[in-house]
């Protein structure tokens, strides 16, 4: 059995996401925000499924 | 274009697979066979989320705004990232207490609240109602595009709606007990999601690659024109970021609170291990359903499409192309989002509605013989009226509004139920009161912002008389609310609805008390919702009439399951239920009953009115406050003690660590359970290695077998590297034992102190060699004039050379012994102690100062009794005996009498030494020990003599005390211990 993740990091995957995709990060991606916000997309699903193999069974 | 008999059957053919769908899910659950028991069918449920908005609107939006359509399924794929802490929790919540709805678990939380529960199913219906109804209009439009026939299309829009409320009456309320899973009905609706996710992706395929040459082609060729702004974000854009950031929020709290996604999420879970998975997929899901988006949107305004007509590209684009069946699969796709929103939203709805409005009137008026028949039969009208209701809206004011504005308005309103939910959930004087006021406050103000202008806009209030005055208002302009301009539509109606709520909720709050109920459901919510079963009523229950009351609801076959599925559970049979276990079936009838009715209705059915008598009423009830009250100080009291006791640890703790003396604690066999810091330093050895590991192999040379023989005493050892440390040892206050022992490091100041000696024996020789001159200064003079005599030969003869010679020779001897005495003074002393006599160490001091010219005018009487040896340093004490006669001769000038007396008394040694010199003044005698205190001109004396005494006298464990009167002389009393013989081996 895997060791249960740390509550502590799913609230930090959150709020990374909602800074990101958000301004000031918005902003600079700019005349590429399609494909910024394609990619990051993208990026944090894999990060939410990494951290849900990582968590495994409580 | 498809006649609309053709695609009527082709539709109709559709629900049918679902129906068959469905049915074949419920029959595979029966035989153990479960099909939506896995994550994916679970993740695939949850995208009943995107709706006809996600299918038509996005494009739509995409079309006319930009980019702000991905904010909708940006918020809920942040918002996943959360489930598995925020959302496992709901879950076990809800399937603890067989909550089946959103209104039921707010108010649950609030000790089920019939009035919360009514209000948030209120702000449900008010919100949603239109959204489902935006759905039926997006069936009948794209029926009308795909047919090209407006009054078939209506009809069909009627057809399919009764359609749908059968479907969701069919397998979704077959059953009173809301809180069983649909097993068909997901299985359905997931089978939905694939469908729209493939039709959609088919046609952005089409359109990306078929139509353009991918994603760089159309954005290539929308560069060039003046629809490239829809590529970017910001001020002068489609999206300014407050706004994003508003609609992002919006789409975070709607994944958690639409009744629908409450209904897939929770109520549907089938296991807490789905959530994993589904925190991944659905996000994925909504990113693979929306990549298309934007070629499609792009790729309609570049064929030539009208922005105002981008809400139906997906359909209009291939249809446009010629190709038909693409079309018709899109329109399928459209249909099944469309369908799977209105199905499970009805459901949500009418359970809620039903177990917040109509039960309560239910219980009231109607008695319970066919109560479960005619609940079911309500529930079922009221899936058909809401149903309904969303087709009225659509055929009647549906048209005015765009798919994207009426799912935000929902959006909006359900997001008025985030501060009572989350707050709910990790905040424990949330009270009742608190809620209903944010509530109600941010209901208000959401009708006011964003209905009231739809509804001027709509024609259906006009802008006259008090709601004139009010618009055109600075103040209270529904748009500009206070004057503030520039959030935009949405972020404005946000900020004060949810400023308001919050404010309201947490103020009312904390100044509000919460009842019984609401202390105990705070607890379960908060804390420890996993025991809930425990904090159950206690009485006098039976098992029938718990099975009885529960036969009246839910039917006898029923309740009879639930009793049996309860003592299963246990392996026991009606009669071996103790009392705890009573109280843990009607708990479990209760909550059988809460997925029935609701939890608010359930807990007033079992609010012991039906079982138990007043006085017992009255009794549970105390005891209940009891509980809850000793619970709440206990938690309390123990907060306290633990803040204060991890204070003290905290506070010792410092002190111990930065003690500059080595602490250490053993127990009882000698095995170290502290050491601190200082101990780290002297030792060497780290505090890892030292816990729990012996004292005689850290410390080999301490002699163990000694320490109870010191307890609260000290003791002075030297380590084989000649430290020499100070240890103290005391009985460790532990009911297991042991001993805490300070190590003091004093090699530095014994060096000191061996200096200090020293240092004052020069003086002492310094004070004695005016008198020894004198001393030796007249043998000197005799052996002179002797030799002179001798070198006279004429005069010398025989006999006087003899005599003169032995004079010569005696004068040497003396000389030779007072430089002796000198030197064996002078010499740096041992600072051991031994067992030595002090007669002997009297003579010694006696023999070094008759020959101070100030001692011939002084007599001394010496009276001895026969002493034991005493464990003393010789040299030190023949110090102090120095120190008191130079002290005498210095107050008798002129001569005087010295009297010395030794005596054993009890188990020590007295010696008093008093002379009959000029005295110490009263005043201050108390000071003569102190060191640099001195009565003697400058430069006569140094002020350490009598302080170095006392401090030698102190070290032999023995006391000084003077005693004296001005001009009659000074007494000096000196008391040593007499050590018995053993302890003085020891001490060696």
């Amino acid at each position: 059995m895997k060791k249960v993740l740390n509550p502590e990091l799913w609230f930090f995957l959150f709020f990374t996401g909602l800074l990101v995709f958000n301004w000031p990060f918005l902003a600079i991606a700019y005349k590429k925000a399609w494909l910024y916000l394609t990619v990051l997309w993208a990026v944090f699903i894999g990060g939410i499924a990494f951290f849900s193999h990582l968590s495994g069974e409580k | 274009m498809f006649s609309s008999a053709n695609l009527f059957l082709i539709v109709f053919a559709y629900l049918l697979l679902l129906f068959a769908l469905a049915y074949y899910a419920e029959k595979k659950e029966k035989e153990g066979k479960s099909l939506v028991n896995n994550p994916y069918i679970y993740s695939l449920s949850l995208a009943v989320y995107c709706t006809s908005w996600t299918f038509y609107g996005s494009v739509g939006k995409a079309a006319t705004s930009g980019l702000s359509f991905i904010t909708t399924y940006i918020g809920p794929t942040l918002m996943a990232a959360l489930w598995p802490v925020v959302l496992l929790k709901v879950i076990r919540l809800a399937k603890t207490h067989r909550i089946t709805t959103i209104s039921d678990f707010i108010s649950s939380r609030y000790g089920k609240s019939l009035f919360l529960s009514g209000l948030v199913t209120v702000v449900a219906v008010a919100g949603i109602t239109p959204y489902l109804g935006l759905q039926i209009k997006a069936i009948i439009s794209t029926f009308s595009i795909i047919s090209g026939e407006t009054k078939a299309s209506a009809f069909a829009g009627l057809f399919f709606t009764v359609m749908l409320g059968v479907f969701a009456i069919i397998f979704g309320a077959r059953r009173l007990d809301s809180s069983e899973r649909h097993g068909g009905l997901v299985f359905a609706i997931a089978f939905e999601s694939i469908i729209k996710l493939i039709a959609f992706v088919l046609v952005g395929i089409f359109v990306t690659y078929g139509l353009f040459n991918g994603f760089g082609d159309i954005l290539n060729k929308i560069e060039e024109t003046e629809h490239s702004i829809l590529l970017y974000l910001g001020q002068g854009t489609g999206t300014d970021y407050s706004e994003w950031f508003a609609l992002t929020f919006l789409s975070m709290m709607a994944i958690m609170f639409l009744p629908r996604q409450f209904q897939m999420t929770v109520v549907e879970n089938f296991s807490e291990t789905h959530i994993k998975t589904a925190s991944w997929l659905f996000p994925l899901y909504l990113f693979l359903i929306n990549i298309f988006v934007m070629p499609i949107a792009l790729g309609g305004l570049l064929l030539g499409g009208d922005p105002r007509g981008a809400d139906y590209f997906v359909l209009t684009i291939p249809l446009g192309q010629g190709n038909k069946y693409l079309s018709l699969f899109a329109f399928l796709g459209g249909f099944s989002a469309a369908t799977g929103m209105v199905i499970v939203e009805a459901l949500a709805l009418s359970t809620m509605v039903m177990n917040s409005l109509v039960m309560p009137a239910v219980i009231r008026f109607h008695k319970t013989k066919g109560f479960a028949g005619l609940v079911l039969n309500i529930k079922r009208m009221v899936i058909m009226t809401i149903v309904f209701l969303g087709y009225l809206f659509a055929i009647s004011i549906g048209e005015f509004y765009s798919l994207v504005d009426i799912g935000l308005k929902s959006f909006e309103a359900v997001t008025l139920f985030a501060p009572a939910f989350f707050l709910g959930l990790y905040w424990k004087r949330a009270t009742k009161a608190g809620a209903i006021a944010g509530l109600s406050a941010g209901f208000l103000i959401w009708f006011y912002t964003l209905i009231v202008p739809a509804m001027l806009k709509a024609g259906l209030i006009k802008p006259e008389g008090l709601m004139g005055k009010l618009i055109t208002s600075d103040i209270f302009n529904p748009q500009a609310l206070f004057g503030i301009e520039g959030l935009g539509k949405w972020g404005h109606s946000l900020l004060w609805s949810m400023l308001i709520n919050l404010f309201l909720f947490i103020g009312i709050s904390v100044f509000s008390k919460q009842s019984r109920d609401e202390e105990i459901q705070a607890l379960v919510f908060v804390e420890s919702y996993e025991k809930a079963g425990e904090l159950g009523y206690g009485g006098l229950y039976s098992v029938e009439s718990i099975e009885n009351i529960l036969a009246r609801y839910i039917g006898k076959d029923s309740a009879s399951r639930a009793i049996e599925e309860f003592l299963s559970e246990r392996n026991k049979k009606k009669e071996e239920l103790n009392q705890k276990e009573l109280i843990d079936l009607r708990n479990h009838a209760e909550r059988v009953l809460s997925g029935a009715i609701g939890p608010s209705i359930a807990a007033i059915i079992f609010e012991n009115k039906h079982i138990l008598t007043e006085r017992e009423r009255a009794e549970l009830s105390e005891s209940i406050r009891n509980i809850t009250e000793n619970l709440r100080l206990s938690r309390q009291e123990l907060a306290r003690a633990l803040d204060e006791l991890s204070y003290l640890k905290e506070f010792s703790e410092n002190i111990i660590e930065s003690a500059p003396v080595g602490i250490i604690t053993i127990d009882n066999s000698f095995y170290v359970k502290y050491w601190n810091r200082q101990m780290e330093a002297l030792t060497g050895i780290n505090r890892k290695r030292a816990i729990n590991s012996h004292l005689t192999s850290l410390i080999p040379w301490l002699d163990l077998s000694t320490i109870d023989k010191h307890v609260d005493s000290e003791r002075t050892i030297e380590s084989p590297s000649h430290q020499i440390f100070r240890i103290n040892i005391s009985p460790f206050k532990d009911p297991s034992g042991g001993h805490v022992i300070i190590f003091e490091d004093i090699t530095e100041k014994k060096r000191m102190e061996e200096q200090l000696l020293q240092t004052s024996k020069l003086a002492s020789i310094g004070k004695l060699t005016a008198g020894i001159s004198h001393e030796i200064g007249n043998p000197l003079a005799s052996i002179s004039s002797l030799v002179q005599e001798l070198l006279a030969e004429d005069k010398a003869d025989g006999i006087f050379i003899g005599d003169s010679l032995k004079t010569i020779n005696y004068h040497i001897e003396r000389i030779a012994k007072i430089v002796r005495s000198l030197s064996d003074f002078a010499r740096i002393s041992s600072s051991e102690k031994k067992a030595s006599n002090l007669e002997e160490i009297l003579q010694r001091t006696v023999n070094l100062v008759k020959y101070d010219k100030r001692f011939k005018n002084i007599r001394l009487n010496v009276d001895i009794e026969k002493l034991p040896e005493l464990f003393l340093n010789p040299d030190q004490i023949q110090q102090v005996f120095l120190n008191l006669f130079l002290n005498s001769m210095d107050a008798m000038p002129e001569g005087g009498i010295i009297n010395i007396s030794m005596k054993k008394k009890d188990s020590s040694v007295e010696i008093i030494f008093s002379d009959t010199g000029s005295g110490i003044d009263e005043k201050i005698i108390d000071r003569i020990f102190d060191p640099f205190f001195t009565t003697k001109p400058s430069g006569k004396g140094t002020g350490l003599g009598l302080s170095i005494c006392y401090g030698i006298i102190k070290d032999h464990d023995g006391s000084i005390t003077v005693k004296s009167r001005k001009d009659r002389g000074t007494t000096f009393i000196i008391s040593l211990p007499i050590h018995p013989v053993n302890q003085v081996s020891e001490r060696l």
